[in-house]
């Protein structure tokens, strides 16, 4: 990925070329030739084209941002439909965004091969309050058919300098030309990066001088004033399809991300808003919804009590996140600020997840343990561009804690995950601690892999009949989101379920699910199952599959490519290991072989086959060695599950001793 | 285990409590009968509904609810959701939580009441809003209580109550209408012996029904329809308004009437703009022909875009307005489409119906809204033909699975009738599968397919082939197949005659490792690509029926060229399986010394098979899932 930082109002180069470059596509003037076209060559999977997406931020006179964006897109087929219904949010608290100007054109060719257009009437469109700051525009172009054009523009009136927008150059369809300029007078600093895969087919940057009225002038006075101007686009860029095992697809689409960083006007001094990451971390410890939340003296007593037979630090940590995870239900929320302070989240007995962290941190302290915030964005929300300091790039927070020379990351949000295990949304991201001095950064994983040990005793009768008895322990993740799966169910229904064994053609006589809420240990199933017909006989023979039990049937990569890494989110291993006791007087009639397979050092599979008289033990192990594979190992993965897939539809073929 | 726990628990409470007689306080757990207490998350305390309906548009509906919660895992039912919009209106909720002595903990704050707007994927735009709100607290047993208040002012479609929405216990549960002496209630109820209490006051009539102490019932349950589990009181207005559209719905003519009275003069599309037309259907002879020719018009000319509030969840977009916008919700499509067909001189009505797997037959005895989607009816003497005006691909007459065999509204006129729609049958929604498989020595395969899809098996086809992009269709028949590591050398969908409800596939594929050789030997699956993977579950007792979409028919075929110097050493027996609602069978053949022909036939013949007829359906399912599993040996010469 390449990341390109710049810190708009350290002008290194002045432009010699001074020009006001023209909008690259103008309204109501649609080219015939483009209404013509039916097909998209490049892109056979497309069924619409952005034909150009331009838009621009500049200060008005009220010392606003006006944004205004003119999008083209051609429809190549019905399944291109949905391009024609937009949505467009805005926020609308004090100082925030409106819209303006709002207008939709399509165009298409008639029998006679005139251009013919159908304008959205004004009737059509839709407002609708999302939640009290959040409200949403909705429309649909009129008279749809393949081949059309849809011609959409609107503005949005922001009335404060907060609200510059950024701009996504790349979308789920391929777009041919997608343009941003964004153009403000020098007392004022944005600061930008750029995002994305995608080569850039300009990269501009000019000095242009302006007239300004209303407010402004009387900010900036009523001479030319100069400005600069930047300019970013991008030249056919692929879409942008959905693939499984990814984070989000916003961090792979080109994009500007934006936000205002200072400002300088006569009057008002000058007023910096994001130099480094010192400041984010000075401005999140003064914040009120933040750092101003740690409040031990609020949760003293409660602390004392819960802490009270607690001598250690780390049996004193554990009460109170036990404590807390138990408690406090998490709304489901995953906030950076919080919403209720520490008093309201204890009466309240809920919160988002950064009030139930602010708790736990409160009492922490209280109890005289070190620790302080770690901010991330999970895994939904985008990677964390580093060379970018600002906060909205996060949206959630949890806890560190300190004991030695050891540190603790807790997050307290599910009353069935134990104080070791952190929740997949925050692993594998980058957190940025919140305490005083320099900036620190800490990388958050799993500290173990997921490692599920399964042992299956299976008796085979001479009729074919068999029994079979199962210890299974599961890892950490495994036990978690199998505890959440068990409730309300009984623990024979849950054992059918998730070892399918009536697809299996097995029976269950037996089940029986330990530790269910002991969370701080493996989850562990001991059950018995058996069949009459899970065998099949022919002739003097038996064929048996002693894979009972996870069995892979299907290939969970079934594309030919990938363009994105395959993300598992921890390690994981699944060992399975079966005995088989023949009938007496049986043996194998063929050979059951030994076999492994591996991706590098990201992925093994191994069989290990001993025989015994009439005992033959299986070993199988399939692990998955990194958090991560990159796209480059992706057909190789794709032929390792294969070959597990083969290697465990072969049967044992069991017949008489000779 | 769980139970136990529970159990000690209550023995707590209950021991704790120095007098055994029943506490003051209304929620003290010790005062839940003790057979309600036996492995519960939950028990409903209090279900106390009133419906004061005052005239013909308005009415207040004020509910008591309360829940103990005994378990974290019962925790999400302190959570209340009210929907609202244009036509209703949440007048008051107030929540509060008792402890186990059913002491007040804590009250609701106002500023805790979340308000946001209900998301409707289908809608662009819909006025639903919904508050919501949560209690929760962390010394169990505690109860949550709310009380809230909707007023309706025109409403068509009033709440329904059901003495249990899910499983879990109830102690008490109750449903007061009082009605205005002048209006004429309307109700329906499930069950023929619960008692309906009536009494007269001077200026009102009330009804009331309750039930108290229902047990928690098994897990097994929790998929029966509530229809079954619980009972229920339907209420319906007689005379109604909505946005000045008055009405009556004692009888489905007058409900018919209203809805052609607002859908009237929604037909003005000037005549010139049909002109285009008057070739082709002055050059058709048939009636079939003229529709077919008009359905094709609109389904070129429009699309499916959902815009519902206020009256215009029930008054269509008028006809001129699809014409020049190209596109409707399903009413203002169906207007369209009968205003074309009007042009032609074809008369044809709207048909309100209930689309979508039925739960609920339409209640044909209570006149009232039981519906959530229209389509048009165009009445011949012999073939009446039915359109489903939001599709822009099916044939013209196909209305689908989810509009077939069921009764519906036609309206008229002379205002609505209940007509049935058509049903299909086993032979008409067929699937034929024909492969020819090439199997090398090391187990690759290399497989040429056809598959024919027709009736409401062709639906989803066309859907693929119409409506999909080249990489999509790619997924759609990989997932189709079932097969592991499918490399697809070619495809394509034959669908040549777009009238006729049938498409073919042809299929080019290679299979690197169909068969998995060990040794000497090699192991296939002859079931090729129809293996049916999961068997139903075993229940003891069943209330609900199963419900098929439809019935169908689906016949595999597939014959193996098998490799040299391998010869069979074991085939799979012969397996036929009879039901009263459908048949199975499926048998490998050897067919010389190198090949197999592996042949397959499943027939579903019925809608529904009824709940006591359960254990015969789970076991032909396991059966067939069993049957789909079993495996050709070939060994090496």
């Amino acid at each position: 990925m390449f990341i390109y930082l710049k810190i708009l109002f350290i002008i290194s180069l002045l432009s010699t070329t001074y020009l006001t470059a023209q909008s690259p596509i103008e309204w109501e003037k649609v080219p015939i030739q483009d209404l013509q076209k039916t097909t998209f060559p490049s892109d056979s999977n497309a069924s619409a084209v952005i034909l150009c997406d331009f838009g621009e931020s500049k200060l008005n006179d009220d010392l606003g941002i006006e944004y205004s964006r003119h999008v083209r897109i051609k429809i190549l087929n019905e399944n291109g439909y949905k391009w024609g219904t937009h949505s467009i949010y805005l926020t609308t608290s004090r100082y925030g965004e409106r819209l303006d100007d709002l207008e939709a054109i399509t165009y298409s060719i008639d029998a006679n091969g005139e251009i013919v257009q159908a304008e959205l009437d004004d009737d059509d469109i839709f407002e609708e309050e999302i939640t009290d700051n959040r409200v949403k525009f909705t429309f649909t172009s009129p008279a749809l058919k393949p081949g059309c054009i849809v011609d959409i523009r609107y503005k949005i009136i922001a009335e404060s300098l907060w609200f510059i927008r950024g701009w996504t150059f790349q979308m789920s369809e391929p777009v041919l030309w997608s343009e941003y300029r964004v153009t403000y007078p020098r007392n004022i600093a944005f600061a930008s990066v750029l995002i994305g895969y995608e080569p850039w087919a300009l990269k501009e940057y000019n000095e242009v001088n302006q007239h300004f009225g209303g407010i402004a002038a009387s900010y900036l006075g009523n001479n030319l004033v100069k400005c600069q101007s930047y300019r970013w686009a991008i030249e056919k860029a692929p879409a942008l399809r959905d693939e499984p095992y990814i984070t989000t697809l916003d961090d792979y689409a080109s994009r500007v991300d934006i936000q205002l960083a200072a400002y300088s006007f006569p009057g008002t001094g000058k007023k910096e808003f994001l130099n480094t990451w010192q400041t984010v971390v000075d401005e999140l410890i003064d914040h009120s919804d933040f750092g101003k939340q740690i409040d031990p003296e609020e949760v003293e007593g409660l602390t004392k009590e819960i802490t009270k037979t607690q001598t250690s630090p780390e049996d004193k940590m554990k009460a109170i996140y036990n404590w807390v995870n138990k408690s406090i239900v998490w709304s489901g929320s995953k906030r950076l600020f919080t919403e209720y302070d520490v008093e309201e989240t204890l009466e309240n007995k809920k919160g988002n997840s950064a009030d139930i962290t602010f708790l736990l941190l409160s009492m922490l302290k209280s109890a005289g343990l070190e620790c302080e915030p770690v901010i991330v964005s999970t895994r939904t929300n985008g990677k964390i561009q580093d060379v970018y300091p600002i906060i909205s790039q996060f949206d959630y927070v949890l806890a560190r804690a300190r004991i030695g020379g050891s540190a603790y990351f807790l997050d307290a949000t599910d009353p069935l995950r134990s104080i070791d295990i952190l929740p997949t949304r925050v692993l594998n991201v980058r957190g940025l601690l919140i305490k005083p001095g320099k900036p620190e950064w800490v990388h958050l994983s799993a500290a173990k892999g997921d490692d599920d040990v399964i042992v299956l005793n299976i008796s085979l009768n001479a009729d074919g009949s068999i029994k079979a008895n199962l210890d299974a322990l599961f890892g950490q993740y495994t036990s978690l989101s199998h505890r959440n799966d068990i409730i309300g169910k009984s623990d024979i229904d849950f054992v059918k379920e998730i070892f399918k064994t009536e697809s299996m053609g097995l029976k269950i006589d037996s089940a029986v699910v330990l530790f269910k809420d002991s969370i701080h240990l493996p989850l562990r199933i001991r059950a018995g199952f058996f069949s009459d017909n899970y065998s099949q006989l022919g002739g003097d023979l038996i064929y048996f599959n002693p894979n009972l039990i996870y069995r892979f049937t299907d290939n969970p990569f079934k594309s030919k490519e990938r363009n994105f890494p395959i993300d598992y989110s921890y390690p994981r291993s699944d060992k399975v290991i079966i005995n088989i006791h023949l009938p007496i007087g049986y043996e194998l009639k063929d050979i059951y072989e030994n076999k492994t397979q591996s991706v590098s050092n990201n992925a093994a599979f191994k069989r290990a086959v001993q025989v015994e008289d009439n005992l033959v033990q299986i070993v199988s192990k399939i692990e998955i060695k990194q958090s991560e594979i990159k796209q480059n190992f992706y057909t190789k993965l794709k032929e390792f599950y294969a070959k597990i897939i083969a290697a465990q539809s072969e049967l044992l073929v069991i017949g008489l001793k000779q | 285990m769980k139970l136990l726990l529970l159990s000690a628990v209550i023995a707590f409470f209950l021991l704790n409590s120095s007098v055994k007689s029943l506490s003051n306080n209304e929620y003290d757990v010790k005062n839940i009968p003790l057979e309600l207490l036996n492995d519960a998350d939950v028990i409903f305390r209090k279900d106390e509904v009133k419906f004061a309906i005052e005239d013909y548009n308005t009415a207040l509906y004020k509910v008591v609810t309360s829940v103990t919660i005994f378990t974290k895992d019962g925790q999400h039912h302190g959570r209340i959701k009210l929907y609202y919009d244009k036509f209703r209106t949440v007048e008051e909720l107030e929540g509060t939580i008792y402890d186990a002595n059913g002491e007040v903990v804590r009250e609701l704050d106002d500023s805790d009441v979340e308000d946001y707007s209900d998301f409707e994927i289908y809608s662009i735009y819909s006025d639903n809003r919904v508050k919501f709100a949560e209690l929760y607290h962390d010394q169990f047993p505690y109860t949550v209580e709310y009380k809230y208040e909707i007023s309706y002012d025109g409403y068509i479609g009033w709440p329904a109550w059901f003495s249990r929405s899910s499983i879990d216990a109830v102690e008490y549960s109750s449903f007061e209408v009082s009605v205005a002496k002048d209006y004429k209630f309307r109700y329906w109820c499930n069950k023929k012996d619960i008692e309906t209490f009536i009494t007269k006051g001077g200026n009102d009539e009330k009804y009331f029904w309750s039930e108290r102490n229902l047990l928690k019932l098994s897990d097994e349950k929790k998929n029966e329809d509530l229809e079954d589990i619980a009972t229920i009181v339907r209420m319906a207005p007689s005379e109604f308004e909505i946005d000045g559209y008055k009405g009556n719905m004692e009888s489905w003519k007058d409900f018919g009437l209203w809805y052609y009275k607002l859908s009237e003069k929604k037909d003005n599309l000037e005549k010139t703009f049909l002109s285009e037309l008057d070739d082709k259907l002055n050059s058709s002879s048939s009636f079939e022909e003229k529709v077919r020719i008009l359905y094709n018009y609109l389904q070129k000319r429009s699309r499916y875009v959902s815009v519902q509030f206020g009256i215009g969840s029930w008054q269509p977009y008028d006809a001129a307005y699809v014409h020049k916008n190209g596109y409707g919700d399903c009413k203002a499509l169906s207007n369209y489409m009968i205003t074309l067909l009007k042009y032609a001189g074809i008369t044809a009505y709207p048909i309100l119906i209930n689309n979508g797997h039925v739960r609920t037959p339409l209640i044909s005895e209570f006149p009232s809204n039981q519906f959530n989607h229209v389509i048009v009816c165009v009445p011949a003497p012999e073939d009446t033909l039915w359109l489903e005006c939001t599709s822009q691909i099916i044939p013209a007459g196909e209305i689908g699975w989810s509009n077939e065999n069921r009764d519906a509204l036609m309206v008229t006129p002379e205002g609505g009738f209940i007509v049935r729609t058509p049903n299909s049958e086993s032979q008409k929604n067929v699937q034929i599968k024909n492969a020819n498989v090439n199997l090398s020595g090391s187990g690759e395969a290399n497989v040429s397919v056809r598959i024919k899809w027709t009736g409401n098996q062709h639906d989803y086809a066309l859907v693929a082939a119409e409506k999909t992009t080249g990489h999509e269709k790619e997924k759609w028949i990989k997932e189709l197949l079932k097969v592991p590591d499918i490399s697809l050398s070619n495809f394509e969908f034959i669908n040549e005659n777009k009238n006729k409800s049938e498409i073919e596939l042809k299929l080019g594929l290679k299979l690197m490792r169909y068969g998995s050789v060990t040794g000497k030997r090699m192991f296939i699956h002859p079931n090729l690509m129809e293996r049916r993977n999961s068997a139903p579950k075993e229940i003891t007792e069943k209330l609900s029926p199963v419900r098929f979409k439809y019935p169908y028919l689906d016949i595999d075929s597939v014959y193996y060229h098998l490799p040299e110097k391998f010869s069979v050493e074991s085939i799979p027996g012969e397996i036929n399986l009879e039901s009263s609602f459908g048949s199975f069978s499926s048998k490998t053949l050897k067919e010389g010394d190198h090949s197999l022909l592996f042949i397959r036939k499943l027939e579903v013949i019925s809608y529904s098979v009824p709940p006591e007829n359960y254990p015969e359906y789970q076991k032909f399912f396991a059966n067939i899932v069993t049957a789909d599993k079993q495996q050709v040996v070939l060994v090496k010469d």
